[in-house]
């Protein structure tokens, strides 16, 4: 079975590069790493991803959540975001932007497969 | 006891009943004089009369005798007049006894030199002396010494004028204590002196020259106002706080005048008139529009009879103070989210760390090096996560640790590939348990290396097995941290003290740092018992 499509956003490099290297463990396919809001709305547009994992604190005026409203403006790609950030304000703005989840960046592997494959069958709200 | 009013009364009445009497012996006594005396001369006029008139008619005998009965007749209307105008007499001397001991002053008559000639009931009463100790008493004797030259000014002045006199002084009593008088004094070298005790009188005109000084010194600004809400009156801190330079600019203006929105300042003026107070913070206006904001207290003022006659209220500036506020809040604000930023560096940079090692176990295939980076990163892992739960949490300086103590127990069993034990995590505590950033890292570790060694050893290869963490808030002041499994245990012939593994190493020294004791016990299974005193966390 061919690999699934998948983006990174993170503007840690070493964090994505990290990340890169579990999702390829799963049997991931990374279409590619952005590290900016604007840089993953191009990069939605232009590697249709089937997920994107979105951190939400990015250099740059586009935060996260503001990049996961633009592009679900024309896409349905689910968006799982990894984030420390857990206050109400945060979750309510995750909330408006749908077929979305929110996990810890420390997630164990496992955790992490499984929150990814249930986005991939369709299981977000 | 009869009150001396009523007894002078009695006294009177009995004067009067013994005069009736004394009056009626008199009259009767003089009666019997008179008959004698009149009997005698009646008989030598008789005589004289047969000696000069030898022979008297029938006719003159009657007539004589007619003139003699009109004659006693006379006497004894006259006898009767002089008796009503001796009870007449008698009543006016009583009324006029009454008038004077009785009167409600103290009433004095000095001779030239000033010795008290006579003096009613009250005067007596105010001096405290019997009614009979004052008279020929110098009234100089009953002046407190430090006011001897008020009553020697006082009688010059009643000397040279000739005109009533009136001063205010201290007088003495025998039992030494003084009071407030006043004394009027009027006439010419035979003077008459009315006294008052004016000591309550003079006790409230003191406490209202104090209240004065206090509203006119005091550092707030204090304003009196009537009921049509016009200022009445206002101290010096009031015209210095809103800007004017005299009572007269201010009295009359109303309340309302003194606020940048008088439409709300009516509003609340309703308010204080409806529940009769007020205190709080108002944004007020100076004199030259600018503006402050004061702290004002403010009460309706009510007559005896409970109505309404006014209002007072104090005022405190209070902008330097809100300003400060202000700042220090922006300041606390900058320091959250400058602190805030730390943590989520400190956070980022353990994740990258975290991460570094990933990326390098993925290269690496020797399992002693293996081994030894996967320890590191569980080691660095528990750090990382304890900075994001912090971060996370908002406190900044404590975390719950047993939330913190499960999420780190779930990595551990899953990064160290050996999901098949079960890890429980238990926490005995009622509360949930803060523990200090100190204390939490040190915690964490000691977990970290504990739960790992008995991932690791204590259940040899396909055998299933538990390991528990607990933690426990055994005293106010004390935690213990239990980690426990259920495998093979430590080996009869080991050492504890001996043993120079990081991981054993790390939990020793981590224990020394919570100031905590280490216990280990091998019985079915291990069991590692750490106790250490909680730090207090401050109040977030």
């Amino acid at each position: 079975m061919k690999p699934k499509p998948l983006l990174i956003v993170e503007d840690e490099i070493i964090l994505a590069k990290d990340l890169e290297g579990r999702l390829i463990d799963m049997g991931y396919r990374v279409v590619d790493i952005a590290c900016t809001g604007p840089a993953a709305i191009a990069a939605t547009e232009q590697f249709r991803p089937d997920l994107i994992l979105m951190d939400i604190r990015l250099s740059g005026e586009v935060d996260g959540i503001d990049a996961a409203l633009e592009i679900r403006k024309s896409h349905r790609t689910p968006v799982i975001f990894l984030s420390a950030y857990a206050d109400e304000q945060t979750r309510q703005r995750v909330q408006a932007v749908g077929l979305c989840k929110f996990l810890s960046k420390l997630i164990p592997d496992r955790d992490l497969h499984t929150a990814i494959e249930s986005a991939l069958a369709g299981h977000l709200a | 006891m009869l009150h001396s009013s009523q007894h002078t009364r009695m006294k009177v009445n009995h004067a009067r009943r013994q005069l009736a009497v004394t009056q009626g012996a008199i009259v009767a006594s003089s009666h019997a004089a008179r008959r004698q005396l009149a009997e005698a001369q009646a008989r030598a006029r008789v005589a004289k009369e047969s000696a000069e008139q030898p022979s008297v008619t029938p006719e003159q005998t009657q007539q004589i005798l007619h003139e003699l009965g009109v004659h006693q007749i006379e006497l004894e209307i006259s006898n009767e007049e002089l008796r009503n105008s001796q009870v007449e007499l008698e009543l006016a001397r009583s009324l006029y006894l009454d008038l004077y001991d009785l009167a409600p002053v103290g009433y004095v008559t000095l001779s030239e030199s000033g010795l008290i000639l006579q003096a009613n009931l009250k005067a007596a009463n105010i001096l405290g002396l019997a009614h009979e100790g004052l008279v020929n008493q110098p009234l100089v004797k009953f002046i407190h010494p430090e006011d001897l030259a008020i009553f020697s000014r006082h009688r010059q002045q009643l000397f040279a004028t000739g005109t009533t006199q009136e001063c205010e002084l201290r007088m003495l009593t025998p039992d030494g204590s003084w009071f407030w008088a006043r004394m009027e004094a009027c006439g010419g070298q035979t003077c008459r002196v009315v006294l008052n005790n004016i000591s309550a009188a003079k006790k409230i005109e003191e406490a209202l020259i104090i209240k004065s000084a206090a509203f006119d010194s005091a550092i707030n600004a204090q304003s009196i106002g009537g009921l049509d809400h016009g200022i009445v009156m206002v101290n010096p801190a009031f015209l210095r706080m809103y800007g004017y330079s005299s009572q007269e600019e201010v009295v009359g203006m109303h309340i309302a005048q003194f606020s940048p929105n008088p439409t709300e300042a009516m509003a609340l003026l309703q308010t204080f008139e409806a529940t009769g107070q007020f205190e709080g913070e108002l944004t007020l206006k100076r004199k030259d529009g600018s503006l402050f904001i004061g702290y004002t207290q403010g009460t309706v003022v009510r007559n005896e009879a409970g109505r309404v006659i006014g209002f007072q209220s104090s005022t405190i500036d209070i902008t330097e103070r809100k300003l400060a506020e202000a700042a220090i809040q922006q300041a606390l604000a900058e320091k959250t989210v400058l602190l805030k930023e730390v943590h989520h560096r400190v956070k980022n940079n353990l994740a990258i760390m975290v991460s570094l090692i990933n990326m390098q176990v993925r290269h690496i295939k020797h399992p002693d090096a293996l081994a030894a980076l996967s320890d590191t990163r569980a080691r660095l892992f528990a750090m990382s996560l304890l900075h994001e739960m912090l971060y996370r949490s908002g406190g900044m300086d404590r975390v719950e640790i047993t939330g913190y103590l499960r999420q780190l127990c779930a990595n551990l069993s899953e990064s160290l590939g050996m999901a098949a034990q079960a890890i429980d995590i238990q926490s005995h505590s009622v509360a949930p348990v803060m523990l200090a950033i100190e204390q939490a890292v040190p915690c964490g570790l000691i977990v970290s290396e504990l739960v790992s060694n008995s991932i690791k050893h204590a259940f040899p290869v396909a055998r299933r097995g538990e390991v528990s963490v607990e933690l426990e808030q055994t005293a106010a002041d004390e935690i213990l941290l239990r980690v426990s499994d259920n495998g093979i245990g430590l080996p009869d012939d080991l050492q504890i003290d001996q043993v120079s593994s990081v991981g054993l190493t790390l939990v020793n020294a981590l224990t020394q740092q919570l100031r905590g004791t280490r216990n280990i016990r091998s019985d079915h299974g291990t069991r590692v018992e750490i106790r250490f005193p909680l730090q207090p966390v401050s109040p977030s």
